[in-house]
């Protein structure tokens, strides 16, 4: 990583699926075909039965806030004019089980965010994929789920 | 050989703060010559050097470049370049080769010149390196940001405010007020805390540990090779337990791994937590120090800060923690902050810390965190009787 430039994807293999999902709009993650542990960041093998046979599956892209913060001061070059900006963990559910992410919070102030908050995933084009933010579910949303 | 046989025979310390005059080479030469002087011994003796490199002076070989300036052959050198639970868990590297008859005197040495050698903004972010390279750095996470996700889930578990915590460096500046070494040592309160600037949610400036000069390195020698020129401290037992890298893939984020590194090490000195005197606990972030208590056992869980608020950590409480000022205000020049809670135990059972002293302070415990809570190693140690 250079200390002027914000880091990108870099286009791994094992990480391609991921971003081409996300540039499309969808959330996808490993699964292991022999034992079915979902994994997250992709891997080329499985960390709990250490199979290297994977499947990719979509998950709904919503997820749970299971923790948060807002940066007030970065050292960090490539974002440097941001904070404050939030960043937070999210809890994602797929069949098989649960991964934690860590994304960008977008469009709601400091003092709204709350651990446990419901969250839907937000896909901003860059490059050569996509980055995964999270945005609150509306009420009315939250309705129809 | 057994444990009982391992000592610690030697410390050396250097000015800590701003040190301009010295780069992180002469730091090194100085503490390490320190420490073999208090060890009663020479420089030739030294069988195994091990440093833990410099960010201003990122030598490959550094401990071999160290060995060189001092004009020294030891048959071991090595160079290990990681953070906070390292300078603990190397006791057990050390005890290990000591044990194995491989050397009679270890050197440990950290030092660098973080405040004075580079700007301070290239010194956090060279620290910045923890986060996955394309999967979380993209989102901007810092270093303190990472730790700030993990002190929000505690103070959610918890059901903490985050005032809650600031009594934490307020100890820390207490202890660093009576001890002449110190990097900061003008008294703080709980309001100057809470006053100070959100660095990241709910991490506040005097919650973070500054960026400073200095080092620190420790002798350990086989008992019998010992020239008893200082009072001798047993190191007892040192618990290890290595969880994740990535804070999305910790088991738990709601305890650490100090609650199998504190248990283990507790097990192996055959002693109790109710046994300590003193504590050093690693914490360059000041809800680390509550949440360590908790997990070593030294409180229930969720109640590390009121452990802390109460007094119980101050110097004449029922276990004074981090009687230097700890990492918030002794120092933080990177990789030696928690090689200097080895030495301030050290001091502490040699009985050598004047007004900061905890009387008849026999047994110690020092506590070691490194990554993003990640890595953890507890030592428990004893004056030789
Ligand atoms: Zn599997």
């Amino acid at each position: 990583m250079t200390t002027t430039e914000r880091p990108r994807p870099a286009g791994y293999d094992d990480h391609r699926p991921f971003w081409d999902g996300a540039a499309a709009g969808r959330l996808v993650v490993q699964r292991c075909t022999q034992c079915g542990a979902v994994r997250w960041p992709p891997r080329i093998l499985c960390g709990a039965c250490l199979s290297p046979e994977v499947e990719w599956v979509e998950a709904t892209p919503t997820g749970s806030l299971f923790t948060w913060t807002v940066i007030h001061h970065t050292t960090l070059a490539g974002f440097k004019d941001d904070p404050p900006y939030a960043v937070g963990l999210v809890e994602v559910t797929v069949a098989g089980g649960l991964v934690r992410m860590l994304g960008g919070i977008r469009g709601c102030a400091p003092s709204e965010l709350q651990v446990g908050m419901a969250l839907r995933a937000q896909f901003e084009v860059v490059d050569d994929g996509a980055l995964v933010n999270w945005v609150l579910v509306g009420d009315d949303e939250r309705q129809e789920t | 050989m057994a444990w009982s046989d391992i000592c610690i025979t030697g410390l050396g310390e250097s000015p800590v703060g701003k040190v301009p005059e010295k780069s992180s080479t002469d730091l090194y030469a100085g503490v390490i010559l320190d420490a073999v002087d208090d060890a009663g011994i020479t420089p030739d003796d030294v069988d195994v050097l091990i440093t833990g490199g410099s960010r201003v002076d990122p030598y490959l070989y550094h401990a071999e470049m160290m060995a060189e300036y001092l004009g020294i052959t030891p048959p071991t050198c090595l160079t290990v370049n990681t953070g906070g639970s390292t300078s603990v868990s190397l006791l057990r590297q050390a005890a290990a080769l000591l044990l194995a008859g491989m050397a009679e005197h270890v050197v440990i040495a950290k030092a660098d010149n973080l405040a004075t050698g580079m700007s301070r903004d290239s010194v956090v972010e060279s620290m910045a390196t923890i986060g996955h390279p394309e999967l979380e750095s993209p989102q901007g996470p810092t270093i303190p940001s990472l730790y700030a996700l993990i002190e929000q889930r505690y103070l959610h578990r918890a059901s903490l405010r985050p005032e809650e915590i600031a009594p934490v460096a307020v100890v820390d500046r207490y202890h660093a007020s009576l001890n002449p070494a110190a990097q900061y040592r003008d008294p703080i309160t709980t309001e100057d805390v809470l006053a100070s600037r959100l660095i990241s949610d709910p991490l506040r400036l005097l919650e973070c540990a500054p960026v400073s000069d200095g080092g620190c390195a420790v002798v350990l020698s086989r008992r019998e090779r010992a020239s008893g020129k200082r009072p001798l401290v047993n190191v007892l037992a040192v618990g290890q337990a290595h969880d994740f890298e990535h804070v999305t893939q910790a088991s738990s984020l709601e305890y650490t791994g100090a609650r199998i590194s504190g248990p283990a090490a507790f097990r192996d000195a055959g002693v109790s937590p109710s046994e300590i005197d003193v504590a050093m606990i690693y914490d360059a972030f000041a809800f680390i120090q509550c949440m360590q208590l908790e997990d070593l056992g030294f409180c229930a869980p969720g109640e590390g800060a009121a452990f802390v608020g109460d007094g119980n950590t101050r110097l004449g409480g029922a276990l004074p923690v981090n009687t230097h000022g700890g990492v918030l205000s002794h120092s933080h020049a990177g990789r030696p902050s928690a090689l200097f809670l080895v030495v301030e135990a050290a001091r502490q059972l040699r009985n050598e810390c004047g007004g900061r002293q905890v009387h008849g302070a026999a047994t110690a415990l020092v506590h070691g965190e490194g990554g993003i809570l990640a890595s953890h190693a507890t030592a428990v140690l004893r004056a030789a009787s």
